[in-house]
């Protein structure tokens, strides 16, 4: 009885022991994220940032036990280190305005918080937090140079070329489909870049919540994250040139676009959530004739 | 009690830091107390200099490109010359950005070739070299369909009338230059970009070289550093 007693009221003084953690992270990136907000949420490939946001909270709360229970142990020494390195890159990024080292910094700033405070085993609990925080950081322009016109080449060709075999009067040149007396380009939004990541994020998050005990059927989920978010992309731009082919320019940009976003959206994550009922199934049948 | 140190130690360097930050930041508003004359591209480049005569041309972006490009650069600029001795033309492009806080985004041409369905062949790294100084450049080798159309560019990071000394200009254009690869933002910089229309690529070069060097006489030595960087006033 007493034991229990003692949680409670360590629980309570555990609560303070907070205070100027969070006073000292509120000051540091409150101004970080009203600029975020601003600035990079409001693009197409970051417009995931508040839900990710959202997420980390969630999971904070969802692991809240790791923060107000007793330590089992703390790492004051690596903690403090990595603390310090996090906060270093804060001042360059914050001072020369580079957003990508101002949240990254998030990630070494937390996991050494955690360190000194709750040792190794607060660090492993919180995990998911920081793997969450790497979608946080805004993609740095050369990465997504790289990224997206490929990706877009590759959405263009293969929607030119499905339409084509549909017997559509289609052609592309680049990134541009040629379709009747239409010519659409191929914005980087429609690239699916944004999607992938965002996919990703809700995929393991999803894999979080169910929670399946095999690995094979958690790995087969994950690697089908990518072509999935890939080939709903492909779905969508088949949609708005459909769109514009029969209903004209105005309707393939207006209410259409925007709505295909969502199209896309539920279409990769229908097709997930199908998969694992599927793999669910599969992997049973197989573990009884085993 | 241990832990309760540790946390205002987290917390102290938590409020060293944000205080830090704000002590190295730039003062934004330093661009402005020194305003110096303002500079615009559409007075600053003569329509004619040298051997070389602006042809009245047909807008080739369209309304939708446009208006990205005014979103991205405060002000952009784009000419074509005639060669009064040959045939040759040249496309002249510049993109300025000009307010930090802008979020300015300086797409690299490679892409902007490739996304207006270019094929991109080449890509390097080359030198232009005029009697004010050299200027490194990129070279791409591209092309659409029968239009084979080589360019040079390049980039103007930073505020180049910024005061210091070699050390201090450096450091800034290299945080300028990090600040743009990991950001696509130029907080004052310039895009300058000639292509002309040739299959032979040294050839081109080379007529491209010329104009910029006709170009950098015929302005002045404040312009020439706008433009380039290259400060010899």
């Amino acid at each position: 009885m007493s034991a229990i007693v003692d949680t409670k009221s360590f629980r309570g003084t555990a609560r303070f022991e907070w205070l100027p953690i969070v006073a000292g992270l509120l000051i540091l990136y409150v101004p970080t994220f009203y600029d975020l907000a601003r600035m990079i949420w409001v693009r197409d490939s970051d417009a995931h940032g508040p839900i990710i946001l959202a997420v980390i909270f969630w999971l904070i709360w969802d692991k809240r036990s790791v923060l107000l229970d007793a330590p089992v142990s703390t790492a004051p020494g690596p903690g403090l280190a990595l603390l310090v390195f996090g906060l270093l890159l804060y001042v360059l990024g914050r001072s020369q305005g580079i957003m990508i080292f101002q949240v990254s910094a998030l990630i070494p700033i937390f996991a050494g918080v955690l360190l000194a405070m709750r040792g190794w085993p607060g660090l492993r609990g919180m995990w998911l937090v920081l793997l969450f925080l790497v979608y946080l950081v805004p993609l740095p322009q050369f990465f997504e140079d790289k990224l997206t016109l490929p990706l877009k080449q590759s959405v263009s060709v293969i929607a030119a070329q499905i339409l084509y075999a549909a017997g559509f009067p289609i052609a592309h040149e680049g990134v541009i489909l040629i379709i009747g007396q239409y010519q659409l380009l191929v914005a980087d939004a429609c690239s699916g870049l944004n999607s992938i990541f965002s996919l990703s994020a809700i995929g393991l998050l999803y894999l979080y919540l169910i929670r399946r005990k095999s690995w094979l059927h958690n790995g087969l989920i994950v690697a089908s994250l990518l072509p999935v978010a890939f080939l709903a992309n492909v779905v969508r731009v088949i949609i708005l040139v459909l769109v514009t082919y029969h209903f004209g320019d105005a309707a393939g940009q207006g209410f259409i676009h925007g709505f295909s976003g969502i199209v896309l959206f539920v279409t990769a994550l229908i097709s997930i959530l199908m998969l694992d009922a599927v793999l669910a199934r599969i992997l049973k049948l197989r573990v009884p004739a085993n | 009690m241990l832990r309760y140190r540790t946390a205002f130690l987290i917390a102290a360097l938590m409020f060293a830091a944000s205080i830090g930050a704000d002590i190295a930041r730039p003062d934004a508003k330093a661009a402005n107390r020194n305003p110096g004359p303002l500079l615009s591209l559409e007075n600053m480049i003569p329509k004619q200099f040298g051997e070389w005569r602006e042809e009245p041309s047909v807008q080739v972006v369209s309304p939708a490109i446009r208006a990205t490009l005014d979103k991205l650069y405060s002000e952009t600029l784009t000419r074509t010359y005639a060669n009064s001795l040959g045939g040759c033309r040249i496309i002249k492009s510049h993109a300025y950005g000009h307010d930090q806080r802008a979020d300015l985004q300086a797409h690299k041409p490679e892409n902007c070739y490739l996304y207006n369905g270019f094929t991109l062949h080449k890509s390097e790294p080359g030198q232009i070299v005029t009697r004010f100084g050299n200027i490194s450049v990129q070279r791409l080798y591209t092309s659409r369909g029968s239009r084979v159309e080589p360019v040079s560019y390049w980039f103007k990071f930073g505020d180049a009338s910024v005061s210091g000394d070699e050390a201090t200009r450096k450091l800034k254009a290299r945080l300028a230059e990090l600040r743009y690869n990991l950001t696509g933002r130029i907080p004052d910089g310039l895009l300058f970009r000639v292509s002309s229309i040739d299959s032979d690529q040294t050839r081109a070069n080379d007529m491209q070289d010329r104009f910029i060097n006709d170009l950098l006489q015929a302005v002045s030595a404040m312009e020439r550093k706008h433009l380039t960087g290259i400060d010899n006033s």
